[in-house]
């Protein structure tokens, strides 16, 4: 009976599509299990649900979009039709185990479908849109590019040999024209060169012969010595330079690697005061919700306070309570109210408190509760009680998911006057 | 409906035509990028079109149908963006277990126009709820939480969003029924 009730409390979530995975699963089997839930409720929340986008300014989508769908759909028809094929294919195959093969993520076409499905497909496709369907065969192409593929098939086929010889007679005129300047050259070097080289020869041989006056060879020492010097300065000069320019490549190269290093330092603190400020970010934003949340309790929380019909009930504690204590605040007006626990002892992690509601010897779940801080607040449903009946309410220790009944280990009582 | 089901593609552009408004307005709601909108949006009538014979015939509710299982499909975008790694991968059963809606077979028929006529009535439905009532709702509807990550998001205990949720769909169930009396 409770976990039917504790089932059909989850109709909520599952209609506003937020259930965890748990509760899915504890849904899912007990619906296998042949179990049965309050359908006319979740019809009605799934129906309300589906009404919420209703009250978005509507957008259309634009037009292109249409030929987008299209163009899935036609991608999404080429993909079964080859999943067909190939599936065909491999049931043709002898000595294939035809109970083994299976199309997967594809509906399962039955092969004397195939056809039918295909022609389905393309009726489909086809009417759906204004684009035209590309075929994917030559003919197809021809259709659509007429013009492109006439001027392909008025050229004649060439063979790969065509092609080869074409290339080795081009290669021999290359080498023809290669060797045939090479020789021209050749004849050139040969020819043309032979007479100035036997004149300078000649004059090399015949310049020592001449004598020169003693004042001339004097001044050539003295031009000869200067000469020298020049040379000798002018290397220097060079090796000079040559220091500096690796000096000055030296001190470029610490430079940029100080402004490297600097950069890269920079840009860690940068990265790192980046980070402490997006962790801020997410501490202050998580306040603000946290925040926001309690402030919408509290509001809550005025409304029951508000209400006609408020019943304060001081709960006793017992020797397992310590210093903690707790209050409800109920309004039966409204169905719902607050428990209010202070300075509770700390439970295991795999316990929790839960709270109890008496009546005539039955015992109804109002929630179960882990307390974190000092004092909370926590928001309670109560059932629809009818006539005078005794109301009781206890708060026992339970396990975490909570219990069916309760325990004897209670913290809390007290009495609805 | 029953025409998509046959692969009658003209019965799936006169859909198209008919719900694709809404559907991008939802989409566009829940991701807020234009081209990824676009892609979900061509992915659902994909869906549509591969998946039509999963409607239940007998309820009729196209509009409800075609509604989560768009929601379905853009939140779970959104969370694969926002989990990467951790989400399982897409497959065809994962496909039919999370993005198709599992209508109630008792569900009454409402149809899109019925739907926008009720807008106003919605409006008022949904301003008198609580904040925290909204919030939640919002969290759940649009950006894909589960009531878990609510709780944990909003450092509460599970129980009270499992609350939080209950009370907001009763309400806003009270308050519309209250509107259109």
């Amino acid at each position: 009976m409770n976990q039917l009730k504790n089932l059909n409390e989850l109709i909520y979530a599952s209609a506003l599509g937020c259930l965890d995975d748990d509760d899915l699963l504890l849904l899912e089997n007990f619906l296998s299990s042949g179990g049965s839930l309050n359908w006319k409720d979740l019809g009605e929340y799934q129906n309300l649900v589906a009404l919420l986008p209703a009250i978005i300014e509507i957008e259309n989508p634009r037009k292109e979009l249409k030929d987008k769908v299209a163009r899935k759909l036609y991608r999404v028809r080429d993909r079964i039709k080859k999943e067909i094929t190939k599936e065909s294919a491999r049931k043709l195959t002898p000595g294939n185990n035809l109970s083994h093969t299976t199309i997967s993520n594809e509906p399962d076409f039955e092969s004397d479908d195939f056809y039918n499905v295909e022609e389905k497909l393309n009726t489909a496709t086809r009417d759906f849109d204004v684009i035209k369907p590309v075929k994917k065969t030559n003919e197809g192409k021809k259709e659509e590019f007429p013009e492109q593929d006439k001027s392909f098939d008025s050229e004649e086929p060439v063979s790969e040999e065509d092609v080869k010889v074409d290339v080795t007679i081009e290669k021999e005129q290359k080498i023809k024209n290669v060797q045939h300047s090479d020789e021209s050259i050749e004849e050139n070097i040969i020819e043309e060169p032979e007479k100035p080289v036997k004149q300078v020869e000649e004059n090399i041989i015949k310049e020592p012969e001449t004598t020169l006056p003693p004042e001339v060879e004097e001044s050539t020492k003295e031009f000869e010595y200067r000469r020298k010097k020049q040379r000798e300065k002018f290397a220097e000069f060079e090796k000079k330079k040559e220091k500096k320019s690796s000096a000055g490549f030296v001190i470029g190269f610490v430079l940029f690697f100080i402004v490297v290093a600097g950069l890269i330092i920079t840009y860690f603190n940068i990265s790192n005061e980046v980070k402490e400020y997006k962790t801020q970010v997410q501490k202050l934003n998580s306040q603000i919700e946290s925040l926001s949340m309690k402030m919408a309790n509290n509001i809550d929380f005025e409304r029951i306070l508000s209400s006609k019909n408020v019943q304060i009930i001081n709960l006793t504690g017992s020797r397992l309570t310590g210093d903690g204590y707790g209050k409800l605040i109920l309004s039966f007006d409204e169905s719902s109210g607050y428990l209010q626990l202070t300075q509770m002892p700390y439970l295991d992690e795999n316990k929790a408190y839960q709270l109890w509601l008496k009546s005539d010897r039955e015992f109804i779940s109002l929630g179960v509760f882990y307390p974190v801080a000092r004092i909370e607040y926590y928001p309670i449903n109560l059932p629809e009680i009818r006539g005078n009946k005794s109301i009781e309410f206890l708060l026992t220790e339970e396990p975490a998911g909570g219990a069916k009944l309760p325990s004897r280990k209670i913290f809390l009582t007290g009495k609805l006057k | 409906m029953q025409r998509v089901a046959n692969y009658d593609s003209k019965a799936l552009e006169i859909l198209y035509n008919k719900y694709s408004p809404i559907l991008y307005t939802l989409i566009k709601k829940i991701l807020s990028d234009d081209k990824i909108a676009s892609e979900v949006l061509a992915d659902v009538f994909v869906i549509v079109w591969l998946k039509a014979h999963r409607f239940n015939f007998k309820t009729g509710n196209v509009y409800s149908w075609l509604v989560l299982l768009t929601r379905n499909k853009a939140v779970d975008t959104l969370r694969r963006n926002r989990f990467k790694a951790g989400m399982p991968e897409y497959t065809d059963r994962y496909e039919d277990k999370y993005i198709l809606p599992e209508l109630s077979p008792e569900i009454d028929v409402l149809d899109l126009e019925t739907a926008l006529n009720l807008k106003e009535n919605m409006e008022s439905a949904l301003k008198k709820l609580t904040d925290a009532q909204q919030y939640v709702l919002y969290l759940a509807f649009y950006e894909g939480f589960t009531q878990n990550e609510i709780a944990t998001k909003l450092n509460i205990p599970i129980a009270t969003v499992k609350l939080k949720v209950k009370n907001a769909l009763k309400n806003l169930h009270d308050n519309l029924v209250g509107e259109s009396a």
